[in-house]
């Protein structure tokens, strides 16, 4: 167990990859904000006494059945639920932005982080390595970097130890930048307010039907690498026929996130989002 | 992939509910078609992680559960199979998903002394 906030380590990362690489808990658990783990423990508690072996009964065991009914994913989904808090209480838009690894993902939040600068601030998921985040506080928003040590997926814990270490006082928008990959993370409410995914054309146009789970639950899907669509058998029209055959809400934008192409207009969508949420 | 972290959660949550761990005989889960979470990869992981953890080594029964729709051009609401299923009374997929996503605990078994 993690020591300061009696979280489960095993929670936050697979438990094999941990044994691994000798997991150590090194962040520093300063709970002087809304980020809380102690759970109200309102549940009812509907005992009732189950099968029972009478004719081994002298080493029968006596079973227990105890009728549940809340999500596998509880503990994630009450992280989430603080996170969305928090949020929300400091008027920031938040964003779950999901991809496959080479979408452009960090390439559009350094656009991004050059018109919005530190009005934005970027939480960045990876594997291993901080470059993401070195590439976007670079370019002029604060970014903080998880390491997911092997998880495939961002989870709402591991979110809201991050948040606890940005500044977010000019902040109105937080992106959370997601472990590329277009299946797990779909499963995983981290407390945002819209889960935003890239589709790049070099992925082809056939993506959005093979990984229904990402893009039915999008509400923005940007098309990305436009600039060099014309050089790939890329239909974009059948890419969004497709995205709003899966969720006919949701929004598309077009862009090529190298070029700068498209970007400030997805970010105005956003500001007009944020000023939505707010108001 | 995401499976082993589901397996982990529900081992977690049951945990947290209980107060400790106990030797545990049976875990009935309904999953919905669209929660994106294999049950044969789910029942590979957990039984793999179950007995490690000192939760002995539970059946996992896992129902499958619908989902609903409510069509967005005629209001008719209908059973979602799978994300390619449209409206059977107009055929249009505009449409408002109401379940299918969950992955619900029902219950558990357990060993008492």
């Amino acid at each position: 167990m993690c020591e300061e906030c009696g979280c489960s380590e095993l929670y936050e990362e697979p438990m094999n990859i941990k044994e691994a690489h000798g997991h150590h808990h090194d962040h520093e658990h300063n709970h002087d904000h809304t980020h809380h783990h102690d759970h109200t423990h309102d549940h009812h508690h509907q005992e009732n006494i189950g099968a029972f072996d009478q004719e081994s009964s002298i080493n029968a065991k006596h079973l227990k059945t105890m009728e549940l009914g809340f999500s596998a994913l509880k503990k994630n989904d009450e992280y989430a639920a603080q996170n969305r808090s928090f949020f929300s209480e400091r008027n920031v838009l938040s964003i779950n932005l999901i991809s496959s690894p080479g979408s452009g993902k960090t390439t559009l939040l350094e656009q991004m982080a050059r018109q919005l600068g530190q009005s934005m601030a970027v939480i960045v998921g990876d594997i291993q390595t901080r470059r993401d985040a070195e590439r976007i506080e670079a370019c002029g928003s604060p970014a903080y970097q998880i390491e997911t040590m092997g998880a495939c997926h961002l989870d709402a814990h591991s979110v809201g130890h991050a948040l606890e270490k940005l500044d977010f006082k000019n902040v109105k928008i937080c992106i959370i930048e997601n472990v590329g990959n277009l299946v797990c993370p779909a499963a995983y409410d981290l407390g945002e307010d819209l889960k935003v995914a890239i589709l790049s054309a070099p992925e082809g146009d056939d993506k959005v039907l093979k990984y229904p789970s990402i893009f039915s639950r999008a509400a923005i899907v940007l098309i990305n690498k436009m600039d060099i669509a014309q050089y790939l058998d890329f239909d974009v029209e059948k890419v969004k026929k497709e995205c709003k055959s899966l969720n006919h809400l949701c929004d598309i934008f077009s862009m090529a996130a190298k070029t700068g192409q498209g970007v400030e207009d997805f970010c105005q969508f956003l500001k007009i989002k944020r000023a939505q949420k707010t108001n | 992939m995401h499976e082993l972290s589901i397996a982990e959660g529900i081992l977690s949550a049951i945990e947290q509910h209980i107060g400790g761990k106990k030797i545990l005989t049976r875990i009935t889960l309904s999953i919905g078609p669209l929660a994106g979470i294999s049950a044969d990869s789910l029942e590979f992981w957990f039984s793999e992680i179950a007995k490690t953890r000192g939760f002995g080594t539970p059946a996992l029964e896992i129902i499958k559960t619908k989902a609903e729709a409510l069509c967005a051009q005629c209001s008719e609401t209908y059973d979602l199979s799978s994300f390619y299923t449209g409206c059977p009374k107009c055929e249009s997929l505009e449409r408002t998903v109401s379940s299918g996503y969950e992955c619900v605990i029902d219950s558990i078994e357990m060993e008492t002394e």
